[in-house]
């Protein structure tokens, strides 16, 4: 959001929402420390200054968060999914208590993030084939007979509407969560930065393209043998 | 060339970034990490909080237990809901600050990760009673009739086992400390079922 919220209004969010689904408050401190050194005594100094940045609230069992900030609210859901339904309720729930208390002039981002890790069993040499699982994969040069040990990509691409954007990152989950299993991350992020609506209904509807899109995107990066391990 | 090894298996001698001991190896991580930096990653929401320096006993057990429930989400998608929730009920009991002391470790997240690893290798109809020892180091324990089977998680994949077992009224133990791929190998000529299944028979 481009107004800035101040921290008694970040308070009173974090209240409301300490309240329902959001037990456990911690307060986000940023820490800075500085240093400067005086060449003509000699003399050091030093301070560290911590500054609170806004609210980190979760569930009790830690899947369902919610980040204020200043400038941003983040709502996280962590597996298991319970599907878009119960998210999106949860969404305009915190997204209500927000505008109640912050008035809100402009949103300069909207998005939604999906961060997919694939547990992928590992053949007889203790290795896959990336291509199997994913249409979104790094095309190295083969340096030796060793196959590559890590990988890291990413691709910022415009979606089919024109008002969202996609950011596709790829890399190997390290460690492996599971035994004899190597775990890669597709992680999509949809995001709008231009006419993001200011009214509810508008901005919810805005939503539910960015997740049509994401499904969209979803299904174009993985296989039919990555789908196979989903279901 | 698009195939990927698995890393904890391989060493090469200069060149891999995480498993070798070679002279190159921590500046290729390095590297990478910038590279993983310069690129737009942006931390998950459930990543995003970093406990104080100064926090009270209270405080590092509660850190704890929410990082054990965020480890646990990681690996919901393997276990049962019922299995998931009276997991975490123990793991409320287990970390409940009145039962420790100021200068006791709370449970360390390596030790927790490979127990997450274990059980899911083991996948036990029957949850294990869980405990911690002053290192830190979560045990996972099972109990069937006068037989035992007590497992301390370690760093890495690691485990320390030891068990007694009644065959024909005469008890055996065993102990051992081994790679948890190993582990139900290691168990296997003492029944392991007989403490991990609902029905033993039936498997």
């Amino acid at each position: 959001m481009n107004n800035i919220v101040d921290q008694d209004a970040l308070k009173k969010i974090a209240g409301k929402l300490n309240k329902n689904y959001y037990p456990d408050k911690k307060e986000n401190i940023e820490i800075n420390f500085s240093l400067a050194f005086n060449p003509k005594d000699g003399k050091q100094e030093s301070s560290v200054q911590p500054k609170q940045t806004g609210y980190r609230l979760a569930s009790v069992d830690q899947t369902e968060i919610a980040i204020i900030a200043p400038q941003v609210l983040t709502i996280a859901r962590l597996a298991p999914y319970p599907g878009w339904d119960k998210f999106y309720e949860r969404m305009a729930f915190v997204w209500k208590i927000w505008k109640r208390i912050v008035k809100v002039q402009d949103i300069n981002r909207i998005g939604i993030r999906y961060i997919n890790r694939i547990d992928i069993p590992v053949n007889e040499f203790k290795n896959i084939n990336i291509m199997d699982y994913l249409n979104f994969y790094p095309n190295a040069p083969v340096f030796s007979g060793f196959p590559m040990t890590d990988y890291l990509i990413q691709v910022t691409i415009p979606t089919p509407n024109p008002l969202w954007i996609a950011n596709i990152t790829s890399f190997i989950h390290q460690p492996p969560v599971l035994v004899d299993t190597i775990s890669l991350v597709l992680d999509i992020d949809i995001y709008n930065t231009e006419k993001v609506p200011l009214d509810d209904k508008g901005l919810m509807s805005r939503l539910e393209e960015a997740r049509e899109l994401k499904n969209l995107v979803f299904k174009q990066c993985i296989t039919s043998k990555t789908e196979e391990l989903f279901n | 060339m698009s195939t990927i090894a698995a890393t904890q298996n391989i060493s090469f001698p200069g060149f891999d970034n995480r498993s070798s001991t070679g002279s190159g190896s921590e500046e290729i991580s390095n590297l990478f990490n910038k590279a993983r930096k310069g690129l737009r990653l942006v931390r998950p929401a459930h990543q995003q909080y970093q406990p104080q320096v100064s926090e009270t006993l209270e405080d590092r057990l509660d850190h704890t237990k929410a990082l054990c429930k965020r480890k646990t989400a990681e690996v919901a998608m393997y276990l049962s809901e019922d299995f998931r929730k009276g997991f975490f009920l123990q793991i409320d009991n287990l970390i409940d600050a009145e039962n420790w002391e100021e200068d006791d470790k709370p449970i360390t997240e390596a030790s927790f990760t490979t127990l997450l690893r274990m059980l899911i290798l083991i996948n036990p109809d029957l949850r294990p009673g869980l405990g911690s020892t002053s290192q830190g180091n979560i045990i996972a324990a099972w109990t069937k009739d006068k037989d035992q089977l007590t497992i301390e998680c370690l760093p890495e994949d690691k485990v320390r086992w030891v068990l007694s077992r009644q065959f024909s009224g005469i008890r055996e133990s065993a102990a051992g400390e081994i790679l948890l791929t190993r582990l139900l190998a290691a168990l296997t000529p003492y029944s392991p079922g007989n403490w991990f299944d609902n029905d033993p028979q039936e498997k």
